[in-house]
Order: C-alpha cells, then sequence, then structure tokens
C-alpha cells in the first residue's frame, strides 16, 4: 500500500465521525418499535440492534485500529499523539463499548 | 522490533487500554455461580412502564436476555402509549404462577402501584410470589404489600432515585446466582460509585450522596433468597 493512498489524520477522523452513527440509529430503532405508530416488532427490533451494535463495534475496531497503528508508523511524536487523541482512540473506545454492551445485552459476560 | 511491529504493539495496547477504560466506567464480566440446591422450576415476569423509546429499548435488551439465562420461562411486557396491558400482565402471571413453582416479579417503572393489579389474583395462587424487585421512585414503602399480597422478599428505593443505575448491576448479579443480600449490597456499592463519577463530571452541580441517600436498594423479607432456589 503506498503511503499517499491512506492519510493517517484521515483515518483517524473517519473513526471519530463515525461515532456519531451509533446513537442515532439506536434513536432510530428505539423511535420504530415503541414511540407511537411504530412499526418494527419487538422481536424484530432485538435482532436490528444486537446486529448493528456488533457492526457498529466491527467498524470502530477497523476504523480505530487501523488508524492507530497508520498513526504510530507514519506519523512522528506529537502529530501521532494528537490524531489517535482526538479520533482513533475514541473509536476504540467506542468498539468496545458497543461490543460489550452486545455481550451483555446476550447475558454472555 | 522494527517500526511496523512498535505500531502493532502499541495499537493493541491502545485497545487494551480502551478496554480496561470500559469496564472500570461501566460494569465488570459477572460469573455465574452454579446452584448449591436442585433448582426449582422458576420464572420471571418484568414490566416497563411507559417511557422514552430509548428507555424501553435499553431495559427490554438488558433485560430479555439476562433474565432467560436464570429463569425457566420469562415474560416481558411494555406499556404501550395506546392501551394498558394489564390483562395481558395479569395473565401471563396468572400462567406463571400456576405452572412455576416461584415467580418473581420486575416493576421497571417510576413510582406505581402495581400492587393493586396483582391483588385481584387468588390468595393461594399468590403464594408462589417470590422476589419483587421495583425501580419505582418512592416506592420502598410497598414491602408491606407486597409481603402482605405472598411475595417473600421485597427489594425497592426510598427516594427519587437512580435505580436504572442500580437495577443493571443488581440484575446481572442476582440473574448469577447470587443472594438478594449480596446483590443488592454490590448494587447499591456500584452505583455510588457511578454517582461519585456523575458527580465529578458535572463539576459538583450534583451531589452525589444526596442522589444515594434518595436511591439505595433496600431488602425486605428473606435476605437469603438466590435465584435458583425454591420458597
Amino acid at each position: 500500500m503506498k503511503k499517499w493512498l491512506v492519510h493517517p489524520p484521515t483515518v483517524a477522523l473517519a473513526g471519530l465521525l463515525f461515532q456519531i452513527f451509533p446513537p442515532i440509529f439506536i434513536i432510530f430503532i428505539a423511535d420504530a418499535a415503541f414511540a407511537r405508530g411504530r412499526w418494527l416488532s419487538e422481536g424484530a427490533e432485538r435482532t436490528v440492534s444486537l446486529m448493528f451494535l456488533t457492526l457498529a463495534g466491527c467498524v470502530s475496531l477497523g476504523l480505530g485500529g487501523f488508524g492507530t497503528f497508520l498513526c504510530l508508523s507514519r506519523l512522528n511524536g506529537w502529530r501521532a499523539a494528537l490524531w489517535i487523541a482526538v479520533g482513533s482512540f475514541p473509536a476504540l473506545v467506542g468498539c468496545v463499548l458497543y461490543l460489550y454492551a452486545v455481550l451483555i445485552f446476550l447475558a454472555w459476560v | 522490533m522494527n517500526s511496523t511491529h512498535r505500531a502493532g504493539v502499541g495499537t493493541f495496547a491502545l485497545f487494551l487500554l480502551a478496554v480496561a477504560i470500559v469496564l472500570s466506567v461501566t460494569e465488570v464480566p459477572v460469573t455465574r455461580r452454579k446452584p448449591v440446591t436442585p433448582k426449582v422450576k422458576c420464572a420471571a415476569l418484568a414490566l416497563r412502564d411507559n417511557v422514552t423509546p430509548f428507555q424501553k429499548w435499553g431495559s427490554r435488551n438488558f433485560t430479555i436476555d439476562n433474565l432467560n439465562a436464570a429463569y425457566d420461562r420469562t415474560w416481558y411486557f411494555t406499556q404501550n402509549p395506546e392501551y394498558n396491558r394489564k390483562a395481558e400482565v395479569l395473565e401471563a402471571l396468572n400462567r406463571a404462577l400456576s405452572e412455576y413453582d416461584a415467580v418473581d416479579l420486575f416493576l421497571l417503572a417510576h413510582g406505581n402501584r402495581f400492587y393493586e393489579w396483582v391483588r385481584e389474583i387468588p390468595a393461594e395462587r399468590r403464594a408462589k410470589l417470590r422476589l419483587v424487585y421495583n425501580t419505582g421512585c418512592e416506592n420502598l414503602d410497598q414491602h408491606r404489600m407486597w409481603l402482605a399480597l405472598g411475595a417473600k422478599t421485597y427489594v425497592g428505593h426510598p427516594g427519587v432515585s437512580m435505580s436504572p443505575i442500580f437495577y443493571v448491576y443488581f440484575l446481572r448479579r442476582w440473574t448469577s446466582g447470587w443472594t438478594v443480600a449480596e446483590a443488592t449490597r454490590e448494587g447499591n456499592l456500584r452505583m455510588r460509585g457511578v454517582l461519585g463519577r456523575v458527580q465529578f463530571a458535572s463539576a459538583g452541580i450534583l451531589d452525589a450522596d444526596e442522589l444515594y441517600r434518595s436511591s439505595e436498594a433496600a431488602v425486605f423479607g428473606d435476605a437469603g433468597l438466590t435465584v435458583g432456589v425454591g420458597r
């Protein structure tokens, strides 16, 4: 992979920006299943929620992990620390949060 | 070790740091205890009142499989804005009380008077009621009503409470085989920790001690009860 193809700060920023979507989608699912005029059954809601949280965890892991790796391997010093702190690490925390929520919802841990 | 290996190790270390942060601010894994006595057939019924869609979503997704992991049969009802599910709840409760040795109730509702519903069930059937956990604010005094109705143990909160926080820690431990006293003590302890962090995050605007005083759960009746043991 050539260095100019993947810009580490872009991946880090993408990891951060992706974190906007899970809360929005969860609120959307909750409204679809439980608000007045709902159109999603409670059984389907649970399947969709668990699948979405798993997907969100995997995407966050990809963006957060890849972003961290790129920053550490291609940027130096404070620039790596800055982009990891503002972008990739929040994505890693999001990844753990979503996947851990799935494990707790399934009573596996 | 070249720079690629160092970056890989650094990425993994940061992932572990993320795991540590999430576990420290949310919840730790809980090991399920095996029942020491033969397990009785028990059922659970949970009722969520009409709150915001997000609260309903969270309550249902958290509760269902945690109950399924510990009970032979579970029912979960969410109250709708359009109609009251009292008839369905009482039908399910009647069925649970007639088919199972012990039945636990989880009332996930703001201040409520669900004992008035359960009063309609014949007394001999209500004798199988076991644990009643009530998240309702200022519903601690209902222990008199519930124990008089036949419940063996009642857990409630005294004031305007942060019971949803307590409930997460309590239910996971109760369904893992802890005694109701142990689960309540740990739920209170961990809720106190969360409230302390909330006070810190709010720069002292919220008073953790005051919130805790109105939220601290108490057990009435048999505090040594566990999920796998009958009446």
